[in-house]
């Protein structure tokens, strides 16, 4: 995680409290790993990832009274980070869906490798199925997002991903099978215009 | 969930190995800006009983001052009897020792 050596997290958050400027600058040097990885990893279209990231800093800082040691600090801070980009998500309006002739030439080759090659696809595509992945991803509510991204891209377990979010595990299961059938239908559509082309 | 033909696996899978983002440095000045922006921020509106706390003191501290103005200003019609009593037997006793 970068993190520096030495860096008293117990007694940085103490001066943070106390409106310490220096012990700030510290934290923020000491999480920026742990905030720009979710950051990137949810952010949602057209948001400068600088702008969230600070966003999520002020959150913390505001909220460090609330923190009461029951976690370790960082997992407190992914959590603020997480319910921050889901904030960022809900605000945007979902794509209803995707059509064949939207896809790039890249994206539109791997997902016909996908869909119509028994083998894996080599992984040279694995950029392009990033971005079709991304745009498919667009189509779900944002708490549907965050399972799929965790569950799926990051392989988090269901338990991991409970503790990030504060859902249960039943529901991070539910959340992840629907969202799971949403996708694949998604996929079926995208063929069906691909044959009737 | 990873059936054979299951064709999101398959993307996702794919996906996986598309490569990360650079490592995460700090960009320049990111850690200052945001640092000084926080200490420039106001500091966190006080909560309902904070509010009612420091206006419950004050209140009481002021009730206090009222009442010893109040009982500094009106002692002798507040305590007529007591006065009364005290001269009359000022009166009985200043005689005896006179003598």
């Amino acid at each position: 995680m970068g993190e520096q050596p030495g860096l008293e997290v117990a007694v940085c958050l103490a001066r943070v409290r106390e409106r310490d400027e220096d012990a700030a600058r510290a934290l923020v040097e000491h999480l920026y790993p742990l905030v720009i990885k979710i950051v990137r990893a949810h952010l949602p279209r057209r948001l400068d990832e600088e702008d969230l990231a600070q966003e999520i800093f002020m959150k913390v800082f505001a909220n460090t009274a609330q923190y009461r040691g029951e976690v370790p600090f960082e997992h407190w801070v992914s959590r603020v980070a997480v319910s921050t980009c889901l904030d960022r998500l809900r605000a945007q309006k979902r794509r209803p869906e995707w059509r064949w002739a939207d896809l790039s030439e890249g994206e539109a080759e791997v997902l016909d490798a996908v869909l119509h090659n028994e083998a894996e696809p080599h992984p040279s595509h694995a950029a392009d199925a990033g971005e079709l992945v991304s745009k498919l991803m667009q189509t779900l509510s944002p708490e549907d997002q965050l399972v799929i991204r965790l569950l799926d891209l990051e392989e988090r377990s269901v338990a991991e991903i409970a503790a990030q979010t504060g859902w249960s595990q039943t529901l991070v299961k539910v959340r992840a099978f629907r969202a799971r059938r949403k996708l694949r239908k998604q996929l079926e559509e995208l063929e069906q215009q691909k044959r009737h082309e | 969930m990873s059936e054979p033909k299951d064709n999101w696996q398959k993307l996702a899978r794919l996906a996986r190995q598309a490569p990360q983002p650079s490592a995460a440095e700090v960009p320049f000045g990111f850690a200052t800006r945001v640092a000084a922006r926080w200490a420039s921020s106001e500091s966190p509106a006080p909560s309902a009983w904070e509010v009612w706390e420091q206006f419950s003191l004050r209140g009481l501290m002021l009730a206090s001052v009222l009442v010893v103005a109040v009982a500094f200003t009106s002692y002798d019609l507040a305590t007529p009897g007591w006065t009364q009593a005290y001269t009359m037997a000022d009166a009985v006793v200043d005689p005896i020792f006179e003598e």
